[in-house]
């Protein structure tokens, strides 16, 4: 399973790929992940690779291989479409953040859309901090982990906010449960 | 035990395990996580240097003394170390030594992107590449016993994808400890002329013994698949070629100083079409050529991934991108720094910068910062710079880099009757590479008080009389300041003090008044990314906004509030 979790720099992209990883290795896969420190942080274009499997060899996800692309940003979530293979899933927040390029394409949710993205509304998640967090638990219900595990791994990955955090995932989950009902 | 390690993490557990008592560095990304892993050990005395070169003799005072003890940096960083590295090859250690340089393949945050192999072969020490974090784990554990064994320091090159990936590994978590005898041994670690010439004749019978090792050595490892397609790689490649050719013969190659000959030789007999699969030089391909083999090299400049591999080999297409807006790193919202290149750029000065955050000043709308070349270069090159051009130029330097390699240069300029002013931005940490302390700040690698050594105190001491300390955040003085200075014919420093937004609590954000703003766009000209136009308003995005009022200071309406 390759997924490739992307976003600008400062929501918590690369926690959801720890997150993501530690719930894989907790159920027994071999697993994977990179992502670029430093300079990439500072408010630009973030990608992780997440992996898992019986056996991984490459650290990233090889461009047109990606089972899942998830996005918080819209942006970006255009950008790193090449990583998705064809009947790949894509998901992407409805969030917009300009960049210093200030020609941010016009009617990105309906391009999106038309590209087969599912574009989760997060105008109700009240603060961005759990941006990350509520979209993990919308993707959840694709991935093959059980519940109790995504749990502790939340309480293992983050250091703030644990309780809150796992009820704004559960939210999350059961909203993607609607969309991605099996 | 289980755990999900970083590559850098992984080094940081074998070096534990293998006993080290000392590890020395200054940041860089991508290597700054082994010296913070080892900083949590309480068994282990870790450091930050203030430059690279004092770091490794630090590492080789250490060795001396009979302990284990690691290096790290950056490949650049080992540029500043490469003098105490080519001699240290000549009198070899007492306890095991290992230098870690993580290389940075397609420049994610580096100013180039050499190769640090090279340093191997120059040096004639042992050199070893990993190619996950599993294997880091094993061999740095390893290599403490083949320093020791063989005399050497060892070279453990990793890079990018090796130091921030992370896999899954088994760890003993058992620590052995270790320590040496110091004996006096001056034909063995002083390097006089009618010694070294002894040390060089040891160095070169170390070396023919490296080569026969090498050849042994169970990590340079032949997995014979298919006959038909065969490849030579090494470090995280290994893992790219695995999974782009499933059928491929595999020269998995650990150990690429000395290379292991008679494998290389045997390998390239046994199957019909070599190729050289490695990240940035062709570093094991040139070798492998001048044995008389015939080889094809794939390898040059950036990154190898699978698809490059897949269109290499196969001509395989890589998919095509979607052309969208290009999305930068930017200065964060109420960045000590941004003022001084909004000053900078209004009064059209050359600007000769240096390594650190403000490196981000290079791109508009800020656009103010000529040169970038490496750690305390603007410094220097503003001193010969001013001597022979007429045009008003300033150096800007961060604080950790001015701890680094800035004092030299200003200490050079006054001796030698230069000219020109010096901003040195204090934002009081070592920003870039995630907060580490340096001289300034009163506290060491592992969070213990020190002595704090101001930057103001080191600027006397060099002979400077002109130093000025402004407030970053007052534009009005800034400009003032600096304009005053430019025009002093002789030499002045600046520091701009004010802590990194990063380290500090957030300020209230400030909101714009829609009935004043008229849309002129002058606050954009700062580079905020809490800024946005709204339709024809400016609009302030109150979850990023720090509460700087540096766009209150240029708006000329009065609308920011």
């Amino acid at each position: 399973m390759n997924i490739v979790i992307c976003g600008v720099g400062g929501q918590g992209i690369l926690k959801t790929g720890e997150l993501i990883s530690i719930c894989a290795m907790l159920s027994n896969f071999d697993v994977k992940k990179s992502e670029v420190h430093g300079m990439a942080q500072r408010g630009g274009s973030v990608i992780t690779f997440v992996r898992f499997s019986h056996k991984v060899y490459s650290p990233t996800v090889p461009m047109g291989k990606s089972d899942i692309l998830l996005s918080f940003e819209m942006l970006e979530a255009l950008r790193y479409l090449k990583y998705l293979k064809k009947e790949g899933i894509a998901i992407s927040s409805n969030m917009k953040i300009k960049s210093a390029d200030s020609n941010y394409p016009k009617d990105i949710e309906q391009d999106l859309q038309k590209k087969g993205f599912t574009i989760v509304d997060c105008i109700n998640i009240k603060n961005m901090y759990f941006l990350n967090t509520y979209m993990t638990g919308f993707v959840s219900p694709l991935l093959p982990f059980e519940e109790n595990i995504w749990l502790s791994s939340i309480g293992k990955v983050f250091t703030k906010s644990i309780e809150e955090n796992k009820n704004i995932f559960l939210k999350g989950r059961r909203d993607g449960n609607n969309v991605y009902r099996r | 035990m289980r755990s999900f390690l970083s590559g850098n993490e992984s080094i940081a557990y074998g070096s534990y395990e293998a006993g080290i008592r000392y590890a020395s560095s200054y940041p860089g990304t991508p290597s700054t996580e082994i010296l913070e892993t080892l900083s949590t050990f309480k068994e282990i005395e870790t450091e930050w240097a203030v430059n690279e070169k004092v770091a490794l003799e630090c590492v080789i005072g250490a060795s001396l003394s009979g302990v284990r003890s690691l290096y790290t940096s950056k490949h650049v960083g080992l540029n500043v170390a490469a003098d105490p590295l080519m001699t240290l090859s000549y009198t070899g250690v007492n306890g095991g030594l290992i230098i870690v340089s993580a290389d940075d393949p397609n420049m994610h945050s580096s100013q180039n992107e050499q190769d640090n192999r090279w340093y191997a072969l120059s040096a004639k020490i042992p050199l070893f590449e990993p190619s996950d974090s599993q294997e880091a784990y094993e061999l740095t554990k390893l290599l403490f016993d083949l320093s020791e064994k063989f005399d050497t320091p060892i070279l453990l090159r990793i890079t990018t994808r090796l130091s921030h990936s992370k896999c899954v590994v088994n760890l003993k978590g058992k620590r052995t400890e270790f320590k040496k005898l110091y004996k006096k041994d001056s034909q063995k670690y002083a390097a006089i002329p009618a010694y070294a010439r002894k040390m060089k004749i040891r160095m070169m019978e170390r070396l023919n013994k490296l080569r026969d090792f090498s050849d042994n050595f169970s990590y340079n490892k032949i997995e014979m698949r298919s006959k038909k397609l065969g490849i030579i790689t090494c470090g995280v490649s290994y893992n790219y070629v695995r999974e782009a050719f499933e059928d491929a013969s595999i020269l998995k190659i650990t150990m690429s100083f000395p290379l292991p000959r008679k494998k290389i030789e045997q390998f390239c007999r046994s199957v019909d079409k070599v190729y050289v699969v490695e990240e940035v030089d062709p570093f094991i391909g040139e070798q492998i050529k001048a044995m008389g083999l015939n080889v094809q090299t794939i390898s040059g400049s950036f990154e190898m991934s699978v698809e490059r591999l897949k269109k290499e080999i196969l001509n395989e297409e890589i998919p095509k991108s979607i052309d969208v807006p290009a999305r930068p790193p930017v200065l964060c919202p109420g960045c000590p720094h941004r003022g001084i290149f909004y000053i900078l750029h209004k009064l059209k000065l050359t600007v000769l910068g240096d390594i650190g955050c403000y490196s981000l000043a290079v791109l508009p709308p800020l656009d103010s910062m000529d040169f970038i070349l490496c750690m305390g270069a603007g410094v220097s090159a503003l001193h010969a710079f001013s001597k022979l051009n007429d045009k008003k130029a300033v150096a800007v330097i961060g604080d950790s880099t001015f701890y680094h390699s800035g004092i030299t240069g200003v200490l050079n300029s006054v001796y030698n009757k230069g000219t020109g002013t010096t901003i040195i931005l204090d934002n009081m940490t070592t920003a870039m590479t995630g907060h580490q302390p340096h001289p300034g700040t009163g506290k060491d690698a592992k969070g213990r008080e020190t002595q704090k050594i101001p930057i103001e105190d080191i600027v006397e001491a060099c002979g400077v009389e002109h130093i000025r300390i402004v407030n970053p955040f007052d534009l009005k003085e800034l400009k003032k300041t600096i304009s005053e200075e430019i025009e002093r014919n002789d030499i002045s420093v600046i520091i701009a003090r004010a802590p990194c937004a990063l380290i500090v609590e957030k300020k209230e954000p400030l909101h714009v008044n829609t009935e004043k703003c008229t849309g002129c766009n002058v606050c954009l000209s700062l580079g905020c990314p809490a800024m946005q136009k709204k339709e024809d308003k400016m609009d302030i995005i109150s979850s990023l906004c720090n509460g700087c009022n540096l766009c209150k200071q240029v708006c000329p309406f009065g609308a920011i509030e």
